[in-house]
């Protein structure tokens, strides 16, 4: 029966993972899984070849059929339900994962492909020889041209779990609706934000208490977003407002740690809680008189001692919500505390910081390094990763300082980049598969004059001719030095 | 859904309906009407917040709708069309609105638009109109792309023009000046006049489309105009038009101009910051974009330069200890550990800041901790709570902590948790924090407890004597018989002195399994004070009591009863019918194997008459035992015994 009072919102812990395991993570991310990809589309070349050159029953033939259905296997083994290889702009991909070398040493099967007006071959369950065979016989009938006779071909000869496909201009301009509504969205929900949070401060600064149902609901739309399209969120925290440093950053941070959290895996439940904590971990500062926030020298041994009873003071604050949830206080008195537990305030035992503080504590210094403040510039971000990368066993957890960088990407959404044109792009999109490879868009000509439109392109896409990169960054700098001030909007 | 453009597109609609309302009731009614009035006041509220949050609205007039910032408005709304129409049929191209709209100036904007269109044209048109209306936060841009038929900058409109004519125009104006500054002679600041001749409501329009149209220059021009623009003329004057424009440039652009500029003139940036007229927030953002960054960084500990590559391959090394440690963390993150941590947090915020507050927060916590099995952050509350006592401030909350803290299913659950780990320190500390409801629940749980996890409490039991002991004595005296006699194994097992008066006590129960469970307690505990209340028990009022006093004195090998047992066997009462008692006596005195025994058994092995079978058989056991006793082989005996 079908649920006629289904909520857009999505809810259940179920559908979130479902939902957000493919979003969060790349899926040959290991060198032994990158492996088993680059040997299907070798297995697929080379039966296409000996299909070619030599007759069916061939011993070469039959074992390049064979080698091609084990390669499959293989990769329904690691977990996939199907594989789909595609082709983009004379590019091959495992899925999201770019294959330069093989778009170029393969460069008949690419070009077969595209010739058959296949820009996808996905391969389905119960894969076998007789697929296998009809693929490589496919790719080697000369008089097929378009989409639908390769389609009628493979059923044709009852190849059931293989399918052909091609990449329209109509799925590019539905997806980017998509992208269009979602980062609308996100961007609604991310204002309302600060507005909850402004509220929230100025209680707290009363002394009064505040409601924390409203912010429940912001971080539980932040996850609907975050599910349906992670850069969408991820990208918001491009938003660096420099009159509201502490508004802003924590709508941030709670992004960049809901974000991080789903990457490692925590259920819907967890990533409310830490969603919450990381909206209120800093709430101490309230307490802090501004002046001594605010000052631009060092600080006096007494000044500092205030500074950092922020900690305590938050989680004295906090301990009033604690009946609806307790890690934020949690998270505002250990954010500090360091993963060698070096920091402040002091631990009372050997205790590891919760996973949630770690995060916290983690994404805290990335957005706080890479905004302006009055006092001191933004550092670039790849520059931010690798301080974080430098604290890994100090002040920041290593195996989860690795997961933060995987999934921000060394040049994250929002770097501005130096290409080696001389050009100036924006970092729109981090390729998981290649984090020194991102989706950009071109806003600044070599010459310095800004385009009219920007122009988006994949930094991991090969020249067939040279083998070569089309582009690569030479160096990521401040937005502000190349002149752009707000690099949302190009997200 | 969000449309592109987002809230300035929705918010300029909002106005554009007003207008277009405005306009069908200044056609509808007469100049005095009240409605007619009221409309005009709504278009002056609403046009007062939108620019208030949008500043100066362009709209961009087509045939039957209105384009603002590339997003359509006003489609499908009849009347918004009949406006665009109608602005459409005056050849107005744009209609400008800024800040600070008087009803006075939407009633003249009204007034003109809702004339003859061909008249209107045939008498200069909408903006002459307006402007003879003294307008000026409202414009219009007629559908002409040139403002008037002069050559250059002068002759664009900058409101509506190709920004990469603007751009090339402004660079031709600049060098322009630069040159006449150059030759010695005053210089005419072409921009400004352009700018200067457009009404007010689209100067900044046009100072905003200027900026802008910079960006379109390549880097090398635009340094050059803005040098160009800051050569002294020869009245001491720079080209402060374009200075004006550059300020309208978002921050960072200008900024990066500023620096290529400096550079260039081989200027400091802040000094050519100076000779921008801009708002303070903007001139503080730009003094801090301008500074150097480099010494900042390093100071900070942040590299000269990152090294991605090296940073990819460390990421792509996350080996299956990074995972297994990841798989540890996120499995810990569970509710348990939010109460555990919870507590504790709480615990150490009240440690810093003992208030009464602080202890409710404690008191709030204790029920979550105890539930998800956080013992440990509930002894460590339990001595926060002991440490605070004395402070007579905190008492009302520290007593609601501690009722927390004596809940008999918090008790239970300690009781429970020891029968499974007997290591499990904090519950144990628990259980004496709460000193007789502990007992009470130690007690409860022993009995409950499987035989094979009993021994686990034994540890607890022993350190909380004597309100055990308390908990047994009640049940001794009201408890089921059952009960009673477990509690007193229990506290025989213990082996704890402290706990045999309690032992004793229960020798005087009424109810048989009770004693007989005391009588056993006491004999597996020997000592002087054990085998007092044994010996005294060999003088019980119940003989079944007696003969067992009797035999746990000999199995325990309690030395000290000899002299009692011997005197039960020595009396010789016809009337008293104790054989079983003596039967036991001897048995004991058979396994104490005391020389002392030997003349009381002599006398009664060697007595001539024994009157009934059972004194016969008492008479042949002291016999026998004598002669064991005397053969010395107590070993043997022992042996055969058991």
């Amino acid at each position: 029966m079908t649920d006629t009072s289904h909520d857009d919102r999505l809810e259940s812990a179920e559908e979130m993972a479902t939902l957000a395991a493919p979003a969060t993570r790349a899926p040959f991310a290991t060198p032994k899984r990158l492996e088993k990809a680059r040997d299907l589309a070798r297995a697929l070349a080379v039966a296409q070849n000996n299909a070619a050159l030599y007759p069916a029953s061939h011993p070469l033939a039959v074992q390049s059929v064979q080698d091609l259905t084990a390669a499959v296997a293989a990769i329904f083994e690691i977990g996939f339900e199907d594989v789909t290889i595609n082709v983009y702009k004379a590019t091959l991909f495992i899925e999201n994962q770019v294959l330069p070398e093989e778009s170029v040493t393969y460069r008949k099967l690419v070009v077969d492909l595209l010739a058959r007006g296949i820009s996808a071959v996905t391969f389905g369950p119960g894969f076998g020889a007789a697929d296998a065979a009809a693929v490589t016989e496919l790719l080697n009938t000369p008089d097929i041209a378009s989409i639908e006779q390769s389609a009628a071909f493979l059923r044709h000869r009852g190849a059931a779990s293989v399918a052909v496909a091609e990449t329209t201009d109509l799925d590019d301009a539905v997806r980017e609706e998509e992208e269009r509504e979602n980062k609308a969205q996100g961007r609604e929900t991310y204002d309302r934000g600060i507005e909850l949070m402004r509220d929230v401060e100025t209680q707290a600064k009363l002394g009064r208490v505040f409601e924390v149902e409203p912010l429940q609901h912001m971080v539980s739309s932040l996850l609907d977003t975050l599910f349906k399209d992670p850069a969408a969120i991820l990208g918001l925290t491009a938003i660096k407002g420099h009159d509201d440093y502490t508004l802003n950053h924590s709508i941030n941070v709670c992004i960049l740690s809901i974000s991080l959290g789903a990457s490692l895996g925590l259920d819907a439940e967890s990533l409310k809680s830490l969603g919450l904590s990381a909206l209120l971990y800093d709430l101490g500062k309230v307490r802090i008189p501004e002046d001594i926030l605010g000052k631009e020298g060092p600080l006096t041994a007494d000044e500092w001692q205030i500074v950092k009873s922020h900690t305590t003071e938050g989680a004295d604050l906090l301990k009033r919500i604690q009946l609806v949830d307790q890690m934020p206080m949690v998270v505002a008195y250990e954010h500090h505390q360091r993963h060698d537990l070096q920091g402040y305030p002091k631990a009372a035992g050997p205790q590891e910081q919760h996973l949630f503080s770690k995060i916290v504590a983690l994404c805290d210094a990335y957005d706080a390094m890479t905004t302006r403040r009055p006092f001191r510039r933004e550092i670039r971000p790849d520059k931010a990763l690798a301080v974080l990368m430098q604290g890994r066993n100090k002040a920041y957890d290593p195996s989860i300082t690795k997961v933060l960088v995987a999934m921000l990407g060394i040049y994250p959404m929002g770097a501005v980049v130096t290409l080696d044109d001389g050009s100036k792009a924006i970092v729109f999109r981090v390729n998981k598969d290649d984090l020194l490879r991102p989706r950009v868009k071109r806003v600044i000509a070599a010459d310095g004059s800004w385009l009219k439109e920007p122009e988006t392109v994949d930094l991991r896409l090969v020249n067939p001719e040279t083998g070569t990169f089309d582009h690569g960054i030479v160096e990521c700098i401040p937005a502000t030095d190349a002149g752009i001030d707000d690099v949302w909007q190009y997200l | 859904m969000e449309r592109p453009g987002g809230g300035l597109a929705t918010e300029a609609e909002g106005l554009l309906r007003m207008i277009a309302g405005a306009a069908a009731a200044a056609r509808l009614y007469p100049p005095t009407s009240p409605l007619r009035l009221e409309a005009v006041g709504r278009v002056v509220a609403r046009s007062a917040a939108v620019t208030a949050s949008h500043g100066t609205v362009q709209y961009h007039v087509d045939r039957a709708r209105f384009v603002v910032a590339e997003t359509t408005v006003g489609e499908g709304l009849p009347q918004v069309a009949a406006l665009a129409e109608t602005l459409h049929a005056l050849q107005v191209g744009q209609l400008i609105v800024a800040p600070g709209v008087t009803d006075h100036e939407v009633a003249s904007l009204l007034e003109i638009i809702g004339g003859d269109a061909r008249a209107m044209r045939a008498s200069g048109g909408v903006r002459s109109a307006l402007l003879g209306a003294d307008v000026r936060a409202i414009a219009v841009v007629e559908v002409t792309l040139r403002a008037s038929t002069e050559a250059g900058l002068l002759g664009l409109d900058l409101t509506g023009a190709p920004l990469e004519e603007i751009a090339r125009e402004l660079t031709l104006a600049a060098a322009t000046w630069q040159q006449d500054a150059l030759a010695g002679s005053q210089s005419t600041d072409i921009a400004a006049e352009a700018i200067g001749r457009l009404e007010s409501a689209a100067q900044d329009l046009a100072m905003r489309r200027c900026a802008e149209a910079l960006l379109h220059l390549d880097e090398a021009t635009r340094v050059d105009l803005l040098s160009n623009a800051l050569t002294v003329d020869a009245d001491g004057r720079l080209m402060d038009s374009v200075l004006d424009i550059i300020g309208h440039m978002q921050p960072a652009a200008l900024a990066r101009l500023l620096r290529l500029t400096a550079q260039m003139m081989a200027r400091q940036p802040e000094t050519l910051l100076r000779e921008i007229e801009l708002p303070p927030e903007i001139f503080n953002e730009l003094a801090i974009l301008l500074k150097p960054t480099f010494r900042e960084d390093l100071a900070r500990g942040v590299p000269p330069e990152a090294d991605a590559e090296e940073i990819s391959r460390e990421v792509a090394r996350a080996d299956e200890e990074d995972l297994a440690h990841i798989g540890t963390l996120v499995a810990a993150s569970t509710p348990r550990s939010a109460a555990a941590r919870g507590l504790a947090t709480i615990v150490s915020v009240a440690r810093e800041r003992p208030t009464e507050d602080s202890i409710r927060a404690v008191t709030d916590a204790l029920g979550n901790a105890v539930d998800v099995g956080a013992f440990d952050e509930v002894s460590e509350a339990a001595g926060l709570l002991s440490e605070l006592s004395s402070d007579p401030a905190l008492a009302p909350a520290i007593q609601a902590a501690r009722k927390v803290l004596g809940s008999p299913d918090i008790l239970r659950e300690c009781v429970r948790r020891l029968t499974e780990d007997p290591m499990l320190g904090s519950a144990r500390t628990l259980l004496e924090a709460a000193g007789a409801a502990g007992a009470e629940a130690l007690v409860s749980g022993y009995l409950d407890a499987p035989a094979d996890r009993r021994e686990h409490l034994m540890p607890v039991i022993v350190s909380m004597a004597e309100p055990v002991a308390a908990v047994v004595g009640r049940t001794l005296r009201t408890g089921d018989p059952a009960l009673a006699a477990s509690a007193i194994d229990m506290l025989g097992a213990t082996g704890a002195r402290r706990l045999l008066p309690t032992i004793a006590v229960a020798l005087e129960h009424l109810d048989s399994r009770v004693r007989q469970a005391a009588i056993v307690a006491l004999g597996a505990n020997p000592g002087p004070d054990s085998a007092a209340i044994l010996q005294k028990a060999l003088g019980h009022w119940d003989p079944e009591t007696r003969r067992l006093a009797a035999r746990e004195i000999g199995r325990a090998g309690l030395t000290d009863a000899v002299p009692a047992l011997l005197r039960i066997i020595a009396v010789v009462n016809l009337f008293e019918r104790n054989y079983e008692l003596k039967k036991e006596v001897l048995k004991s005195l058979e396994a104490l194997d005391s020389p002392q025994a030997i003349p009381v058994l002599e006398r009664l092995a060697h007595r001539p008459v024994a009157i009934g079978k059972k004194n016969r058989e008492l008479r042949y056991l002291a016999r026998r035992i004598l002669e064991t006793l005397r053969r010395g082989d107590r070993a043997d005996l022992r042996g055969n015994q058991q």
